[in-house]
């Protein structure tokens, strides 16, 4: 018999029998946006002088798709499909001990979704994110050449306490945990075969015996296009709006041309 | 054995008088840039929106700039590494050229500015291409502060 998934360009049929959706396409979407929009963050900020960019206008428009993207994903979290689902992820300390115990005793189980310590990573990345996102509303470049949209409200002395939390919270805490998490879809998928990272672009896992297959009824194609543009419009009118309501100031255009 | 102690003592000696001769680079350098700061910390809130233009406290932060920051190369000697709680990264030494080529510039530019800005909108233009050259200095020769 015939291995599927070790036959290169295989027929549709037969990589459709070998392999099981895993990912939707929204949250493959968010996963890679994040990726591009944390690392131009940090480019932005990094680059301004040879940018042109001394008040930061392209740092902080980032920031704030960021926030977008990151209000978008805790929606998606509740109206997403299945496995997108913090419901279907989130575990307590318990089973995220029992999984890394078994996992330590040679006994790896496997998930379609996220398994109990991935869980717990991607809840903490998108809570990192979150904070350091909505630090940099209140944030102060050190020289007064830019402020987030919400300076005004805790005045220059906090602000350049909640700036300090801003920058600490991205250099060295969001990298040394990204680096993890990297580290550890390397290994998953070229160590222990269990090809995580090509899940996140293909959005789909080779057929097995996964422990929470099936464990909430899946959803339409066409409902999870409707629901993704639902939420991005929410997560959108709930920052923008959020930020109206509370009197901030949305920074200048950026210049485009350096 | 005995010159080598001699040579250790003395160079330990030495490195004590070097940082003893260069305490005066240090502070100088540093109450220049403290009058810098001060003197720019009026136009930053205007920048920030929480205080009116005022053409006179920018007047008064370009004469600081031009006269300060011209003064600072020559303050960062080769024994004025360290000491006097100095922020000075060890990248200043290590790039001479761009370190100092930086004062002169601002110097420059404080200048040019001098003349351009007239209002609040000329201010907005202009004045953040001038004092935004603090920070890219400090993000590359100063302790990040924690």
């Amino acid at each position: 018999m015939r291995s599927d998934t070790s036959r290169p360009g295989g027929d549709a049929p037969d990589v459709e029998r070998s392999s099981v959706a895993a990912w939707d396409a929204p949250t493959r979407i968010f996963h890679w946006s994040l990726v591009i929009l944390i690392v131009s963050a940090w480019a932005t900020f990094q680059l301004t002088e040879v940018m042109g960019d001394p008040r930061l206008t392209w740092h902080r428009w980032n920031g704030l798709l960021l926030l977008t993207l990151i209000v978008w994903r805790l929606l998606w979290g509740i109206a997403g499909p299945p496995h997108a689902r913090f419901a279907s992820f989130l575990k307590g300390p318990g089973a995220i001990a029992g999984y890394l115990r078994d996992l330590a005793a040679g006994r790896p189980r496997r998930f379609l979704g996220h398994n109990p310590a991935g869980g717990l990573m991607v809840v903490s990345l998108i809570a990192l994110v979150a904070t350091i996102g909505s630090l940099g509303l209140f944030a102060v470049e050190h020289n007064d050449l830019a402020t987030g949209p919400l300076y005004r409200l805790v005045g220059n002395d906090i602000a350049k306490v909640l700036t300090g939390w801003h920058r600490f919270l991205f250099e060295p805490v969001l990298i040394a945990l990204v680096v993890l998490h990297i580290g550890v879809n390397v290994t998953y998928t070229f160590v222990k075969r269990d090809p995580l990272i090509p899940a996140m672009i293909t959005g789909r896992k080779p057929a097995a015996d996964y422990e929470d297959a099936g464990a909430l009824a899946p959803m339409s194609a066409e409902a999870i296009r409707f629901r993704a543009f639902g939420c991005l419009a929410l997560a959108s009118a709930i920052v923008f709006g959020g930020l109206t309501a509370l009197g901030g100031r949305l920074p200048p255009w950026p210049k485009v041309g350096w | 054995m005995f010159r080598a102690a001699v040579a250790a003592a003395l160079l330990v000696l030495g490195t004590g008088v070097a940082f003893a001769q260069n305490a005066d680079a240090i502070k100088q350098r540093k109450a220049n840039f403290k009058a810098i700061a001060d003197a720019v910390k009026p136009t930053g809130e205007m920048l920030k929106g929480e205080a009116d233009f005022d053409l006179a406290a920018v007047k008064a932060a370009i004469a600081a700039i031009k006269d300060k920051a011209p003064q600072q190369p020559k303050l960062f000697p080769d024994d004025s590494k360290e000491g006097e709680k100095t922020e000075a990264l060890p990248a200043i030494w290590e790039n001479k050229a761009d370190f100092e080529e930086r004062f002169g510039k601002i110097a420059k530019d404080a200048e040019a500015a001098d003349a351009s800005i007239t209002d609040a909108a000329t201010f907005e233009e202009v004045w953040p291409t001038v004092v935004g050259q603090c920070g890219e200095c400090h993000k590359k020769y100063r302790q990040k502060k924690q």
